[in-house]
């Protein structure tokens, strides 16, 4: 092998590990605590924006209600730190959570127990927003649901999850959610140690999911994605059954946005439905758009961004940003659909082809149309 | 043998009647060509055997298989391959890519995931066969109309299928391309059963021995190109007011 060709080779494994080392060793040492934890949090959603980018950018499903899967991810998580928290509380009778002793409630509910271990608060953060998005994909793919209907329905999951968190508040804690997390398998999480460890912890999971998901596109499987996203009715002429090829696609997006609220929810240190609603799942989706759908790279860059800018601006001038990130969003589809990672192929194709919008078929132009 | 056998087939949509009692037999080696005018039921018969479209009444057998009320995938998996009048490929992907996953069905699903994509003999073969080769490399949006119409065939044949169902192959095509994808017919058909539907009289002439002609969802004879041509039916209703033109 020559040089060049050797170079060009190691280019992506060196930029990763020269990431990941500097995310690990550089960061904690030019960023103040409260900094690091910021920048913690923003890596939570870039690991939401990897699932959304494979679920949307890859297959096609628009995938708008993922703040669904964050969630059921962060509550396993926080119910379990809530469990550690009370078991520890002299004033806490039977070791209930505070808001179930105001509610009236004296034994903790069935679906409570099996969290009091750490290692099942794990495993069901993982594979709860799995199962849920499997069975909901399964169902739906079978139907031939796509498109629109399925951005909808996806919103409408957000929307009902919410309402059933603050309609339960004897059992979830309502609107006010789940707050102060002192503990975790015995060690206390606010030692900078336990939040240097946290942050860690995001950065390996985000690489992982990374390096997953890269491996997922570039096989067969991965081309097969994105044609079922171009032609879903001409790809069962090539033999195959789209449904589970989609289904597994939008579990594994919802595994990642599940292991993602996992680590929210220590790092934050508070997870309540108005951080998993409709709204957040939509500033998912949109964080992907801005960077890239079509780039697990650029997806994962777009939601640090968006996060990032949103904190900046919100500590500046509190209102404007609103304003600003739905500007961004019309400047992005409008101009440049394929978001900041593609800005250079959509600027060729515009300087190469006078009318792209004619001649340029767009994954949403062919999606659904008929062979 | 007997491969493909159609009985008693109807289809309608709503009122109207799409496909209306149609008996068809083709045995194993048959290179059928399928004429008709438009509405004839041409398209509709083929989107019926591959399950786009659901019998009203008749059964459809394949090879042993009854095929009516299988999903478009499972008939795939049974042997049938198609091709569509407006070629669809996959734009995004290169042109090998598309051909080696036309190839691809069998694998399991953790197979699809973990083998690496090194080009199969098979890619290699149908591209040089079909003489896309020197294209594989290149997105499959860059082609022209017929190297598309090609890759499409490519693809079928990727699939191993035992009966191809091609929707007017040459359509849009120029003369020399027409030779082209005539002559790579003849070559298939030599190896495979084929149906194929076609427009083009002249096309018609050159290459087809075996005719079957549709009209108004029925058949309305069946013979080689020279009985058919003369039926007077098929040059009152098909031919319309040009009878001439059938047998210069």
């Amino acid at each position: 092998m020559t040089a060049p060709a050797l170079i060009t080779r190691l280019r992506g494994p060196l930029t990763f590990l020269g990431l990941l080392a500097a995310a690990l060793l550089v960061m904690p040492l030019l960023l103040e605590p409260f900094r690091l934890n910021q920048l913690a949090q923003y890596l939570c959603y870039a690991i939401v924006a990897l699932g959304i980018a494979l679920a949307w950018g890859r297959g096609g499903m628009l995938a708008l209600g993922h703040g669904v899967y964050f969630g059921l991810g962060a509550y396993a998580m926080a119910m379990h730190l809530t469990l550690a928290a009370a078991a520890t509380d002299p004033l806490s009778p039977g070791h209930l959570p505070q808001f179930m002793v105001w509610s009236g409630l004296t034994e903790l509910p069935w679906f409570w127990r099996p969290l009091t271990n750490p290692a099942t608060a794990i495993a069901a953060a993982l594979l709860v927003p799995t199962a849920v998005a499997a069975l909901l994909g399964w169902s739906v793919f079978r139907q031939r649901v796509r498109g629109a209907y399925f951005a909808i329905l996806n919103q409408a999951l957000a929307a009902a999850f919410v309402i059933l968190l603050i309609g339960q508040q004897h059992l979830t804690g309502g609107s006010n959610g789940l707050t102060d997390f002192p503990v975790f398998a015995g060690t206390s999480l606010y030692t900078p140690t336990a939040q240097y460890t946290l942050y860690a912890l995001t950065v390996l999971t985000l690489g992982a999911t990374y390096l997953l998901f890269r491996h997922i596109t570039l096989s067969r499987y991965g081309k097969l994605l994105i044609a079922i996203r171009d032609g879903e009715d001409r790809v069962r002429y090539l033999g195959y059954d789209p449904t589970w090829i989609k289904t597994l696609a939008y579990a594994l997006s919802a595994t990642a946005a599940g292991a993602a609220g996992a680590l929210f929810v220590p790092i934050m240190g508070i997870i309540s439905p108005s951080l998993i609603g409709v709204i957040p799942s939509i500033m998912m989706v949109l964080a992907v758009a801005i960077g890239g759908r079509y780039s697990l790279a650029g997806a994962a860059t777009g939601a640090v961004l968006m996060n990032a800018a949103q904190t900046t601006f919100a500590e500046t001038f509190a209102g404007g940003w609103t304003y600003l990130q739905g500007a961004l969003f019309v400047i992005v589809i409008a101009l440049a659909p394929r978001g900041l990672a593609g800005l250079t192929r959509t600027a060729a194709q515009a300087l190469s082809r006078p009318t792209p919008a004619n001649t340029t078929p767009t994954p949403e132009t062919t999606t659904g149309s008929h062979p | 043998m007997t491969l493909l056998s159609i009985q008693g087939l109807t289809v309608t949509f709503g009122t109207f009647t799409a496909l209306n009692d149609i008996d068809l037999t083709l045995d194993e080696g048959d290179l059928r060509f399928l004429i008709g005018p438009n509405g004839a039921g041409k398209t509709t018969l083929i989107d019926t055997i591959t399950g786009r479209t659901r019998p009203t009444q008749g059964t459809i057998t394949f090879n042993g298989h009854t095929l009516n009320k299988r999903s478009e995938h499972h008939i795939v998996r049974t042997g049938i391959g198609r091709t569509f009048q407006t070629s669809v490929v996959f734009e995004e992907l290169t042109v090998a890519d598309n051909v080696d996953l036309a190839a691809s069905f069998r694998l399991r699903p953790w197979q699809l995931l973990t083998r690496p994509r090194t080009r199969t003999t098979t890619v290699t073969d149908i591209l040089d066969r079909i003489g896309l080769a020197p294209h594989a490399d290149q997105s499959a949006a860059t082609l022209s109309h017929g190297q598309r119409q090609w890759l499409e065939i490519a693809m079928l044949l990727a699939q191993r299928p035992r009966l191809l169902l091609l929707d007017e192959p040459v359509a849009g095509m120029s003369a020399e391309e027409r030779t082209r994808t005539g002559d790579l017919l003849t070559e298939i058909a030599t190896d495979h059963t084929i149906v194929v539907i076609e427009h083009d009289m002249d096309f018609l002439r050159r290459y087809a021995t075996d005719v079957t002609v549709l009209h108004e969802g029925r058949v309305l004879a069946h013979g080689d190109v020279a009985t058919v041509q003369n039926n007077p039916r098929v040059q009152e209703v098909y031919l319309g007011r040009n009878p001439q033109e059938a047998t210069t």
